[in-house]
């Protein structure tokens, strides 16, 4: 049984065909088996120890970037980790260590069951999403669109985060499923509108709870939303449309609201040594110009983390007076508004990055597969890498401007 | 020239009273700000760390956006509401 239930976890649904409702009724699933996924790239573990789990020898864990590690250790015990990151996808974590205990053991969680999490949940979204492309046309072009949802959607690059700890899949599932009810909503699909609104408002507002950096987005869901006040025949319900706005807008809020000390410290030192510091021909004399002492320009490229030497301990007493107590959002801020050419290139490393989805930095693979370290999966690949070779001019190529 | 393709449909809609190009527009901007919003809201929160991940809302938008192009184009129904029996003109 419980080998059955393990091949059939490895299982990857990877997408669905979907014709017309009513002529064909039916609902192929493409499945493929594979063993592989996204590694810990070093953000698992505010994922797992606040849900109660610790990887296998915590000590040693020196190439957990390069393998993955499909097991962890459920805590028998108290609990003494806090929540270090408020997110929705908490619920899904749950839902899985919950499928976990039922079917595999009390003891150890399989990674797996995240993925079976995550695909079922992204697969209703996909669903969804396919019948308002198709509706209520029939017949060869609706299954050309539904191969294309399977074509964009299913790439690896997307699905080799389903079976792990990261928010990523979480936030895509939720905003998938508020994409998809707007255009249900929109073409008249189902004769019954609320369960769709609600829908809407729900998925909107945890994809905004999904992640920190999406608390903004709750502006982009607010902009979409109003949309639904021009519906005519909703006129008596657009007091409930404006509440719904400002739902969704004070998640967002609460979201940006709730990051902690520790995060905010993470986030601003590497957003100083990553961002403030690189594209910029001399660091030194424009911190300097803002209040921080220019020896800190020597952390260049410098994680919060450092593997290896540092020269300064970011979460020591002075670095944390000197430097990191200095830094806020505000300060990034501004000291960009004052260097705009600074700011152009580093937009410009953006541009050119935007659409490399897959993870270069973890591997793919378990160590039992016999691959080598941080060996990248390839396979199903073809929409990211269209995407990739197509995008690659950058910012201030006029190829991009056109698009957007 | 996104926004363009799809005022088209908005307009279209606006003059014969119909919403589906009304939300439809209003959706593309939303996923289009998100695009746009994604890379800055990365590069002030964490500078140019883990790219990949943190901007993966945005390429994602983008690829719903263009999905939801090719699907209406191939249906017919780009630049205005969807009417019966047009499938058969195209």
């Amino acid at each position: 049984m419980v080998t059955l239930l393990a091949w059939l976890s490895t299982i990857r649904v990877t997408g669905i065909v979907h014709g017309h409702r009513e002529s064909t009724g039916c609902v192929p699933i493409f499945i493929r088996a594979s063993r592989s996924r996204y590694a810990d790239n070093g953000d698992f573990w505010r994922v797992i120890y606040s849900n109660g789990m610790y990887p296998f020898a915590a000590g040693s864990r020196s190439d957990y970037f390069a393998y993955l590690h499909p097991q962890y250790h459920i805590m028998q015990y108290f609990n003494e980790h806090a929540v270090v990151v408020h997110s929705s996808q908490t619920l899904f974590v749950k839902l899985a260590q919950l499928l976990n205990g039922l079917l595999y053991s009390h003891k150890i969680f399989d990674i797996r069951f995240m993925g079976i999490v995550n695909f079922a949940l992204y697969l209703g979204a996909l669903y969804l999403l396919t019948v308002a492309l198709t509706h209520p046309v029939r017949g060869i072009r609706s299954y050309i669109i539904a191969l294309m949802v399977v074509f964009v959607f299913d790439d690896s690059a997307i699905t080799l985060y389903m079976n792990s700890f990261f928010a990523e899949p979480g936030g895509l599932t939720l905003l998938l499923y508020a994409v998809a009810a707007i255009l249900l909503l929109s073409r008249n699909v189902y004769r019954r509108r609320w369960p769709l609104v609600v829908l809407y408002f729900v998925s909107s507002a945890l994809m905004v709870f999904n992640k920190q950096q999406n608390a903004p987005l709750a502006l982009s869901m607010a902009v979409v939303t109003l949309g639904l006040l021009f519906i005519p025949q909703w006129r008596r319900v657009r007091p409930y449309i404006l509440g719904g706005i400002a739902a969704v807008l004070l998640t967002g809020v609460v979201t940006f609201a709730l990051i902690s000390k520790q995060f905010n410290d993470i986030n601003m030192y590497q957003t100083f040594t990553y961002g403030v510091l690189v594209e910029q021909q001399h660091p030194g004399k424009a911190i300097a110009g803002a209040g921080i002492n220019r020896q800190y320009a020597l952390m260049r490229n410098g994680a919060y983390n450092p593997p290896e030497y540092a020269s300064v301990l970011p979460t020591n007493k002075a670095t944390t007076k000197h430097l990191t107590s200095k830094l806020s959002t505000g300060w990034v801020v501004a000291y960009y508004i004052k260097h705009p050419q600074q700011f152009m290139a580093l937009m410009d490393v953006t541009a050119k990055n935007l659409m490399v989805v897959q993870v270069g930095a973890v591997g793919d693979y378990p160590q039992s597969a016999g691959g080598s370290a941080q060996q990248q999966a390839h396979y199903f690949t073809g929409m990211s890498t269209l995407m990739r070779a197509f995008y690659r001019a950058g910012l201030r190529s006029t190829s991009c401007w056109p698009w957007c | 020239m996104l926004i363009l393709v799809f005022s088209v449909g908005l307009y279209a809609d606006i003059r014969a009273g119909a919403t589906e190009g009304v939300l439809r527009f209003m959706l593309v901007l939303g996923l289009l700000s998100i695009l746009i919003g994604v890379p800055i809201v990365s590069v002030i929160g964490d500078g140019t760390a883990d790219l990949a991940k943190h901007m993966f809302l945005a390429p994602m938008s983008l690829e719903i956006i263009l999905v939801i192009l090719v699907a209406d184009a191939l249906n017919g129904r780009l630049w205005h509401a969807y009417r019966e029996g047009a499938e058969q003109d195209v």
